[in-house]
Parts: structure tokens; sequence; C-alpha cells
């Protein structure tokens, strides 16, 4: 071996270039170059342009933006397509999204109405009801903008309509045109936005309890005919995130919802799951990945040996747990749970039955090697023990404790074990399966779990979660989880 | 034959029986571990080993197993090369202490060894390690300054390992309140817990312990007489070690790195735990196996395995190839 | 040239206590005894590998206080008792091992290998590997290995160990001629009367 020196440094370098490929190793989320069009609520068109400016500087990607009143854009983008909508009120969101044109929304900045008046307030008005007074001339929106809508429908149901609407003597598409008719003087009052107010140092704002006990939720939502849905996606992140896009909204005056993400380029994620649901949700995480342009690391295991290492130090994003029994143990980490499979546990055993058990009592019958988990180390263990003892079955059959299904699964098919005791998911997860098994129902309520999906209090990304057990939710998650043998136990939200 | 009065003639037993004793031991064990791969060869048809590389998840895992496996191999050699040279040269007190936990990644179960690794990187802080590390220090300095005896070839150490120790203990210091070790070794571009990354570190304690061992059998085969002579032509201990022991030892190193590789595809447990085994991300053919057999894919998780007994092999003969027959392994 | 003074050294349970002994400028002194008695270890202390076993005394080499110099240091060449040829370098190299080392003008020190290679009678075998060289030839390249340096003292462990009769008197020959030729001081420890009454000009006997 001459010259160790080069050896040596050949290793080294060996060695750097193994190590910076690991830790840089990430898929390359493939992005367009090109733009992005923003159906923007006029009120917000000053944080708006800052933002989008930033995250050109940033990105390199154009964000064009296109102002208007929030019921007017909606019907722009139904008949002109587009990335984003981003209207005054969710409201509007929710509307589209019933349309079938919207998929993730995130909420955005909070806007409260109030009574707009000029600097030093000549006539004195302080209340909804001073705007009916006699000589009064108002400036309202329009009811295709978010917040002439609003006005219009709050007035109404205060009763206020018939008395406040003769001294209306202009509306306006956008409520930039009406606190605008305040401060040249046009009118005296107008009903508008306290952020939009706020870029008007013409004028002052004034909160009325009708409207400030009704603010608004401004929110984005990516639009389905989004050709870039990834990066439509990315740049709704950016403005909801913590440090960019809701910082620019603070600085302007306006009021932001508490939640909200911490901003990454590429968030990562860790997702501790039931391993019984790996067959059903694993490729819907990946699509998820790949649209919402982050990493989830899942880290599929027995819910004993999940909540062993959220005890060591663990600290995952989220937990889809096996059975509501497990999420209860650390259930000071997370966000309420939200229950959305259900998972029945049977009896598998060889083809053909040869054995002939049909219910639990027949498992105590001589000469039969049982396989069941570990009640320690997983949800699955801890309810067959359960039913196992409640319903006084013996445990002298039973030849294995294991640590997940899956396992039994294997077992099975190895034809080590008469039976096994698993949740149908496990016996369903592998075509190879049945045709070495088959299933028997055991009817029993004992025999069931139900798998809730729960949000970390602690986690950076809290809405990236949330919409990652949306995406679990969705019918197409119900369709997968039913295929496995899961009941589906989420409620239909109307 | 001519006998004289007092001699007797001497009767060995025949040879054969012991001969078929050990062939019998032979065919015994080699039987047995043929017989596990044919039955692992029986249960996979040419559309499983088809299926199976054509996947894309498993040609990444290849492709990630020999990323980490060969760079926990070298990172094994670059440590275990000086550390075993130190144990093998230098007198000390308190060596055999040193060789005692030098061997506990061995003696440990797989899943303490990730566990451990768990722990530490997301319980653990790292002013509290820092305060750990200066307090081993400044005791192993302490038992170094009041046991000096014939035997120690430097007593500058001790005082080195106080230094040392007190750089630890104003890292701590300064680290407070800095959350856990995992959380700065993220803010510094280098996630570990569940990242590619951390399969490195999660093989790297076994790989470089068996590492270590080889390299010391290799360094006290090695005579110190050519140190001497070295050293008495003008080397330090430095220049003795890298232009005299080195070459001789290369056929050693060579050795201690196939080693580590080998353990390191095999290491399954800590890669486990503190790695995780996400599909495409953190998974390397061991952990593919384990993946396939949850699924109940069972064809496919012995395709798998006969991939990796390939692998090995293959890495194998090429070494023995470059290097002809060094050492055992 | 040599002076070693009340010398006391401890090898693990060995003890070498309170030795001297004096060598003038450019005299060869064999050093007998038993085996046993110590003669290698005092050799492996002059030369500076025993540090840290040495209890007390001082070591005196051309009137310089050589007792806690380390061995690269005191300008003395060894031959040892099992030649310890680096395995790995060809017989040039083990020559140039000492030049190098101490950076020596590339012509000044192929003058000086080549002339050691010629009067050691090596100069067909510079481009073998030790494994490739005979007992005599490998004790040779050895002796210019330590020569190379111009060494202030030359120490000879149990020269002729492990050859050969014929050889013997050929290789004793070589030795004679180099000390004298180098004009170098030379201390050799031996069990064999016949060796050291053949180089030394005086014998010391160790009990």
């Amino acid at each position: 071996m001459k010259r160790p020196i080069l050896i040596l440094f050949f290793l080294l370098a060996l060695l750097g270039s193994a190590l910076w490929w690991l830790a840089n190793d990430r898929n390359e989320i493939e992005r367009g170059k090109g733009s992005l069009l923003v159906h923007c609520a006029a009120g917000l068109r000053r944080p708006m342009s800052e933002i989008a400016r930033q995250y050109e500087e940033e990105f390199g990607i154009k964000i064009i933006l296109q102002f208007g009143g929030s019921g007017a854009l909606e019907s722009q983008l139904m008949v002109a397509g587009g990335d984003l909508y981003l209207p005054a009120d969710q409201g509007y969101v929710e509307s589209v999204r019933s349309k079938g044109l919207i998929k993730e929304s995130m909420p955005v900045a909070q806007l409260s109405a109030g009574i707009v008046v000029p600097k030093g307030n000549p006539k004195g008005i302080a209340s909804l009801k001073d705007l009916a007074r006699e000589g009064v001339k108002i400036s309202l929106g329009e009811k295709s903008a978010s917040v002439g809508k609003f006005t219009w429908g709050v007035l109404a149901k205060e009763g206020l309509l018939g008395e406040v609407e003769p001294n209306v003597v202009v509306t306006k598409p956008t409520v930039n045109m009406i606190v605008e008719d305040v401060a040249t003087g046009a009118v005296d009052a107008a009903i508008a936005w306290d952020a939009v107010a706020k870029n008007f140092p013409e004028v002052e704002w004034i909160p009325v309890p009708e409207f400030t006990k009704r603010s608004k939720l401004a929110g984005i939502g990516v639009l389905t005919s989004s050709k870039d849905a990834s990066r439509a996606l990315h740049f709704a992140r950016y403005v909801t995130s913590r440090e960019r896009g809701r910082k620019v909204f603070v600085e302007m005056g306006f009021e932001v919802p508490d939640v909200g993400d911490a901003w990454l380029d590429i968030p990562e994620v860790t997702l501790f799951s039931g391993s019984m649901l790996r067959p059903a949700i694993q490729e819907r995480i990946r699509g998820f990945e790949k649209r919402e342009g982050c990493r989830v690391n899942t880290v599929f295991e027995g819910c004993g040996t999940l909540i062993g290492m959220m005890k060591a130090g663990s600290q995952p994003a989220g937990y889809f747990s096996c059975d509501v029994k497990f999420l209860d143990m650390v259930d000071d980490r997370f966000f309420p749970g939200t229950v959305m499979t259900g998972n029945e546990i049977i009896l598998l055993v060889a083809k053909g039955n040869p054995k002939s058990l049909s219910t639990l009592a027949d498992l105590s019958g001589a000469g039969v090697k049982l396989g069941v988990c570990d009640e320690q180390k997983s949800a699955l263990g801890q309810l067959t023990h359960e039913m196992l003892t409640r319903r006084k079955v013996e445990f002298e059959n039973i030849a294995v404790k294991v640590a997940k299904g899956d396992d039994l699964v294997s077992a099975m098919q190895a034809r080590s074990l008469d039976a096994a005791l698993v949740y149908r998911s496990n016996a369903l997860a592998s075509p190879v399966t049945l045709k070495e098994c088959e299933i028997v129902d055991l009817n029993d309520e004992l025999a069931f779990a139900e798998q809730p999906y729960a949000v970390a209090r602690e986690t950076a990304h809290p809405e990236l979660m949330k919409r990652l057990g949306e995406s679990l939710s969705s019918d197409d998650a119900r369709s997968d989880f039913e295929k496995l043998g899961f009941t589906w136990k989420l409620e239909e939200e109307e | 034959m001519e006998f004289g009065e007092n001699q007797r003639p001497w009767r060995v037993k025949p040879e054969l029986p012991f001969l078929l004793f050990l062939i019998v031991v032979l065919i015994g064990y080699v039987g047995m571990l043929v017989l596990m791969v044919g039955a692992n060869v029986l249960t996979v048809s040419w559309e499983d080993i088809g299926n199976v590389l054509r996947d894309a998840d498993i040609q990444r895992s290849i492709k990630l197993t020999i990323v980490t496996c060969t760079a926990t191999a070298i990172l094994s050699v670059l440590v275990a090369v000086p550390l075993a040279y130190l144990l093998s040269r230098y007198q000390f007190r308190g060596r055999a202490f040193i060789d005692t936990i030098l061997d506990i990644p061995i003696l440990l179960p797989p899943l303490i060894v990730g566990l451990s690794l768990l722990i530490l990187f997301n319980r653990v802080s790292p002013s509290t390690c820092c305060w750990m590390m200066a307090g081993g220090l400044c005791f192993a300095a302490c038992v170094g300054f009041f046991w000096k005896n014939k035997g120690s070839d430097c007593s500058m150490i001790p005082r080195a390992l106080l230094f040392i120790g007190g750089v630890f203990a104003v890292g701590a210091l300064l680290m407070r309140g800095s959350g856990s070790v995992e959380e700065v070794t993220s803010g510094l571009g280098l996630p570990m817990t569940f990242h590619p990354l951390g399969i490195v570190l999660a093989q790297f304690p076994v790989a470089a312990a068996f590492a270590v061992r080889t390299m010391r059998t290799t360094f006290d085969q090695i005579s110190p007489r050519y140190e001497e002579v070295a050293m008495t032509l003008g080397c330090h201990r430095g220049q003795a070690f890298t232009r005299v022991v080195l070459p001789l030892a290369g056929k050693g190193v060579v050795a201690a790195g196939t080693m580590a590789w080998a353990r390191s595809l095999g290491e399954f447990g800590p890669v486990l735990i503190f790695a995780g085994a996400t599909r495409g991300r953190t998974e390397v053919l061991a952990t593919s196996v384990f993946l396939e057999i949850n699924i109940g894919n069972l064809p496919g998780a012995a395709a798998i395995s006969l991939l990796m007994i390939l692998l090995a092999v293959v890495i194998l003969m090429l070494v023995r190839f470059f290097v002809g027959k060094g050492g055992a392994i | 040239m040599l002076e070693v003074k009340g010398l006391t050294v401890g090898v693990g349970e060995f003890l070498l206590s309170d030795f001297s002994l004096s060598i003038d400028d450019g005299e060869c002194v064999a050093l007998m005894g038993p085996s046993g008695c110590g003669k290698t270890t005092l050799m492996e202390a002059v030369c500076g590998l025993r540090s840290g076993g040495v209890l007390s005394g001082t070591i005196l080499l051309g009137g310089v206080d050589i007792t806690d110099l380390p061995p690269g240091a005191r300008m003395i060449g060894l031959v040892p008792q099992d030649v310890a040829l680096f395995p790995t370098l060809t017989v040039r190299e083990q020559l140039e091992f000492g030049p190098k080392l101490h950076r020596w003008d590339r012509d000044e020190m192929r003058d000086r290998v080549e002339g050691l290679a010629s009067e050691l009678g090596l100069t067909g075998l510079m481009d073998r590997l030790p494994k490739g060289l005979s007992g005599g030839e490998a004790r040779r390249v050895a002796l210019g290995r330590a020569l190379a340096l111009r060494p202030r003292l030359l120490c000879l462990d149990e020269a002729l160990t492990g050859l050969d009769e014929a050889r013997h008197d050929e290789v004793l020959q070589v030795i004679r001629e180099m000390i004298d030729r180098e004009g170098v001081t030379a201390l050799h420890v031996t069990h064999s009367r016949k060796e050291a009454d053949a180089i030394a000009d005086r014998v010391v006997v160790m009990e």
C-alpha cells in the first residue's frame, strides 16, 4: 500500500460525497417555471402585493394578482380558471368548494367591518343608527364585493336596512373605492374593512358591535383548475406561514388567526401510524407529499411500540392510532383526535378451515395453535387480550405473541399456526394471503378497534397536518380503506 | 523391520475415523447454510425477482444500501485505525476499561443501540452531552493523575484530558437552552432521526466495533520493532506510523473495511428504530425485507433476501480479487 | 565518546541497576554476558527506546546529555537482533529512509546511498524487497540503513544470530570494515566470545 496519504484523501472524498448525497437527498420536487394567477379580494391588495413581490424575489415565479370584489372574482374564475382564489370571506371559499372548484384552503387573515368616516368625524357618527340620520351620505359596497354582501346582509338582519338605505348615495364594486369616497369627501361615511381603512390616513375607522361580533376570515384556496397545483400550494403555504405572509399582514395592521404553519420551502413532518394502516394510506401519503411539495416521514409500528417511542422522546407531528385507547395515553401531546375508520378483529384460519373454528369458544379446543398480538405492544394485542379474557377463552393455546398483526399473517402463510386473531385489514393487505387462508367473522362487539387521527399540539406545521388528515379522509381514501376491510367511521360533515 | 531387544512396534490408530468426523461436521454446517439459501431460492420465481428489480422503491433501496454501507465502512475504518493503534501500542491505566466499552455495541441487542440513539438525539440536549463528556474526561484525568505507574508512556495525557474536559464544560455553558441534539443538527442542515443520514449513524456503532477488533489484531501482529528502528532513524511516532506500520497493515485495513461493510448491510435493528423504514426514503435492503413481510408478500421478501446474499457475495469476491487473501473476515 | 553513568532501567519485572560504561571515540566495544543479564535492555535504553523505564542515571554521547532525548535525535544507528528490514520497502528505499526523513539534498543522498551500497556489495540488489534477500544480504542492508545518516554511535545486537557458519566470517569482516571506514563508535552486544574478539577492540563482561 503505497502512499497512504493519497488513499486517505480518496476515502475522505468518497465519504464526503456519500454523506452529502444522503443529507441533500431530496426527490426534486418538479416545479415549473412560469407564473401563478391569483384572484384576490381588493381589500387585501396591499399585503398581497408585498407578499407576491417577496415570493417572486425568493423563488423567481411570477405572481399575477387579479384584484376585484370577492363575488365578482368568483364568477371570473369559473370562466377563466386560474390557480388561487383569495376572497375576503371564507364563505366564498366554501361556496366555490361546493361547486367542486377548490381543493385545499387555508385561513389567511381576519377582517372586521366597521364605519369609516373622515378624520375628525365631523358628523359625529358613532353607531349604525347614526347612519340613518338626515343628511348623512353613505357609500357602500356592491353585493358583488365581500364587504358589500356582508354589509347589506347584516343591515337586513339588524332591521336597519330600511332606515339606512335612503342615505346610500352610491355603491362601489370594491372596498378600496368605498373608502376612497370617504377620503375624498364625496360621502360622509362608509362601511368597510378595518385594514383597508388603515391605508387611508384621511379617514378613521369606528368599530360597531353588530359587525365586530361577526368578523370575517379571509381564506386562500387552491383551484382545481390550476395547472401546477404543487406550486400553487407552495405559494398558499407561503402566504399563510408565520414567518413570511402572515408577518406582512400583521405589519400592515391585519388581524391574523392564531393558527399557522412555520415557513419551510420543503416542510418535513413525521407521522406515527399503526402498522395495520400502512397498506391503506402509504400511497395516499406519497401523493400528498408530491402535491404539497413536502416530506412526510412515516413510522409504521404497533401502537404499543409507538407510544414507547413517544415516551422516549419522539415528537411526531401527527398520530394515526390503531385504537382510541392508545391515543388517550398520549392525549396531552395532541389536539383531540377524529375517529376516521374502524377495524374489525377476525379469526384467520387455513383455507378450508380444517379445524372447524368458528367462534371464540372453539379456540379453547385441544391442539389448537393460536397466534395473537402482544397486549403491551399493539392495540390489536390489547383488544384481543381483553376479548379473550372477557369471553373466558383459554390462554393455554396461545402459541405465540407477536408485535403486529402482519407478523401473524406471515406466520399463517408459513403454516406455523392453526389460527390467528388479526384485523380484517391485515388479512386483506395482500392478495397472497387469501390464497392460503380464509376469514372467519367473530361478530363480537369487543372485536372492534377505532382509529383516530390526531395532530400534535407542538408541531410547527399544524395546517399541513390538518390537510394531511383531510386528504386521508377524502372519498378516494375512503374507498381505499373500505377495500382493505376497514369500516368508515368519519361522519360526513354538512 | 528389525527390532531391538526392548523395542515394541508403535501402533497408530488409522486416521480415517477422525477425517470422517471432520467431514461430517463440515457437511452438517455447510449443508445447513446451503439448505437455508436453497429454501429461499425455491420460494422465489424468476417473475418475483423481475418484479422486485423493477420496483422503483427497491431500486432506490439498493442504491441507498450501497451508499450508506460504503459511508459507514469508510467512517468505521477512519475511526478504527487510529483507535486500534492506540490500544495496541500505548499502555495506559484503564486500557482494559476502554476495551470493554469498545465491545459494548457488539454485545448489546441491536434494538438497544437504536433506542439509545433515539433517546440521545431526541431527549437530550447538546448541553447535557457536553456536561457528560466533561464529567467523564475529568474523572479519567483524575484517575490518570493519581495512578502514574511505571508502564505509562506519557504523563501529559491526564493534563490533555483535563483540558479537553474543560473545553466541553465551556461548550455546555454556551449551548444552554438549545433544545435537543436533533434540533441542533437539523438546524445545521443535518437531520438525523428518521432521515437517510441517520442510517449511517445507526449502522456505525456496531460496524466500527468490528472494524476496531480487526485492526487491533492486525496491529498486534505487527512487531513494534519496525517502529523502533524507524524512530532511531529519526521518525517520531506519527511518522513511524504512516511510513512503516500503515503500509504493512494494508490488508488488515481492507479486511476491517469489508467487515464493517458486511455488518452494516445486515444491521437492521438500529436502522429501523432510529432511521425508520419509510418506503422510498430510509429504506435499505434489510428493511425492505421487513416491509415486504409486513404486507404479506413472502415471495417478494425472499427475492430481496437473495438479492442481499448476492450483493454480499459479490462484494466479498471483489475484495478478495483485488487484495488477495487478506486476514480473517 | 559514550558515557553511561549509573543507569537504572526497569522493564516489566526486570531491573538493571546502576550500570556504567565508557567507550572512547572510534572504539568498538563488545558487551558480553549470559542471556537475561540485561545487555539488550541496556542497548535499547541507550538508543532511547525504553525511555519510560529509565529510573535514574545519565547517558552522554559526545559530551551531550541524551538521557531525555527521543530516539530520533540521538544520532545512534541500530541494527537489531531480528534485522527488522521494513517489509514493504526495497533495499534502496531502506537505505534512503533516514536521509529522506531528514530531507537531505537529492544528490547528496544518492551519492551516500550508492557509496554504501557498493561498499556493502549491495549494488545488484537495490530493487529487491526484503523477502527476496538472504540472511547475510539482509544483515548488510540493515547495516547500511543504520549507517546512512553517519551516526555517532552504531549499536549492533547479536549481529550474527541466525547466520550459518560459512557466512559468519564474511559478515564479521564487512562489519569491521565498515566500522573502520566510517570511523564510527560501535557497541556490540553478543554472547559469543568469538564474535566479540573478531570485531571489538575491547570486551566488557556483564553479570
